[in-house]
């Protein structure tokens, strides 16, 4: 089925333009997997840089660039060759659809597990860390001081508490769906809420959620207080 | 509402037959440095690739100087982008376009990997229209077996300028403005027409 819910003509934008990096670049590609309709619109942005880029005036290269460029594929292992095809080489290693897998990458090392649980529906394994009964959650350290990310699980029918946001909050649904009073949210949609929307999901069946926010969410009901210091 | 659709119809068929000239050189080139990417794919032809690297190596560098990264690194990052290139050849789909947006994705990616890890910051511009893209209401429901069209040949040239600038360039709204000697007001309304019409386009039309 395909997705109901998407990021916006700027978030695209942005996102096509490498303006968007670390935990919600990573929720954007995703979205993108199992959406072709934002996957289409973000290759035709993208078409705006290609052009860009060709009409660039060059800045000149060393010397021996090109030397240098060819010792290097050659000392270095080769990760594909024209022997395999696309499809027999894991799709994830397209270099225009993520970041290098090279070097302490830290917001790709979540990639993999995001993938399993939205592509293949398994989340087996993982360390969650329960806060109630019904709701659990890991957090997804990130090297980037303005953002905050969790893999987030609700059990169907878990209410969360009316709460507000400080600043912005992206939701991707990875499997499962929850709804508000604005909609129901389904796998692969992609949720903004800023800190002008005051909602209270609840999941309509079992469902992890991948949550990134700017700020840390607060809750504004009666028990907002006490709700604020527990789930933060 | 049918005049409408049809006025649409005919506004982006003129569009695209003045284009048809610059489309025409641009695709001989464009097939040219596909058959290059085509030959490093499948015989690993050195002499392609380096037509390839002569041609867009100094614009990828041109690439990541323009986009605050010093000269050393840059040259660095190019060299990254082409053993991708080498190594990915393979990926890139000549049905789906352009080479030089293929190249683009892959230094775009390369500079947001560099930025991760050495921890720095990307630079956002200044984004006036960002409440804009989030505020309730953006998401939309699409149209379920919609079909495939382009959006960008129906926006305004002149707001399609403007994105570029801004998005692609990471021009200041200020620079935008001189570059394009409009003014800064300008500048900003124009995209805010873009991002809104970009929203409503992908949505399936004016």
């Amino acid at each position: 089925m395909s997705c109901q819910y998407h990021p916006g003509a700027e978030t695209l934008l942005k996102y096509a333009s490498g303006a968007i990096g670390g935990l919600h670049n990573v929720m954007l590609k995703l979205h993108c997997d199992v959406c072709p309709s934002c996957a289409n619109h973000v290759a035709e942005l993208e078409g705006i840089g290609g052009q860009y880029l060709n009409k660039l005036e060059g800045l000149p290269l060393a010397e021996n660039a090109f030397e240098q460029l060819m010792s290097r594929i050659e000392s270095e292992p080769q990760l594909s060759t024209s022997a395999g095809t696309a499809a027999e080489i894991n799709n994830s290693n397209d270099p225009t659809k993520r970041t290098s897998d090279t070097d302490a990458p830290v917001a790709n090392d979540y990639l993999h597990i995001l993938e399993q649980i939205l592509l293949k529906g398994t989340s087996k394994g993982l360390n969650w860390h329960w806060r109630t009964k019904r709701f659990a959650e890991i957090p997804l350290p990130t090297n980037d001081d303005s953002f905050d990310g969790k893999l987030i699980y609700f059990k169907k029918g878990m209410k969360v508490p009316q709460h507000t946001h400080r600043d912005k909050e992206y939701t991707l649904v990875l499997s499962g769906a929850f709804s508000d009073d604005k909609g129901t949210y389904r796998r692969g949609d992609y949720v903004s809420n800023s800190r002008l929307d005051e909602h209270a999901p609840i999941a309509e069946s079992d469902c992890i959620c991948f949550a990134v926010t700017t700020e840390p969410l607060k809750f504004t009901g009666t028990f907002g207080p006490v709700l604020n210091w527990f789930f933060n | 509402m049918a005049n409408v659709v049809a006025i649409n119809q005919y506004k982006l068929k003129r569009k695209r037959l003045e284009q048809t000239t610059v489309d025409q050189d641009r695709r001989v080139q464009n097939q040219k440095w596909i058959e290059c990417l085509v030959k490093v794919a499948k015989t690993q032809d050195q002499s392609a690739f380096q037509s390839l690297f002569n041609h867009f190596g100094p614009k990828v560098k041109s690439f990541y100087v323009a986009h605050h990264l010093s000269p050393q690194i840059a040259e660095e990052l190019v060299q990254e982008t082409f053993i991708s290139v080498w190594r990915y050849a393979n990926y890139f789909e000549s049905n789906k376009g352009q080479v030089s947006t293929w190249i683009y994705t892959i230094a775009r990616n390369k500079k947001l990997d560099y930025f991760r890890k050495t921890n720095r910051q990307i630079n956002t511009t200044e984004l006036i229209s960002d409440d804009i893209a989030v505020e309730p209401g953006e998401q939309y429901t699409t149209r379920i077996g919609e079909e495939l069209t382009f959006f960008l040949p129906q926006l305004p040239d002149e707001q399609y300028e403007v994105i570029k600038k801004v998005y692609f360039e990471q021009l200041s709204h200020q620079k935008a403005a001189d570059t394009l000697n409009i003014t800064l007001g300008t500048v900003k309304g124009r995209i805010r027409s873009a991002v809104n019409n970009l929203n409503k386009l992908m949505r399936g039309g004016l």
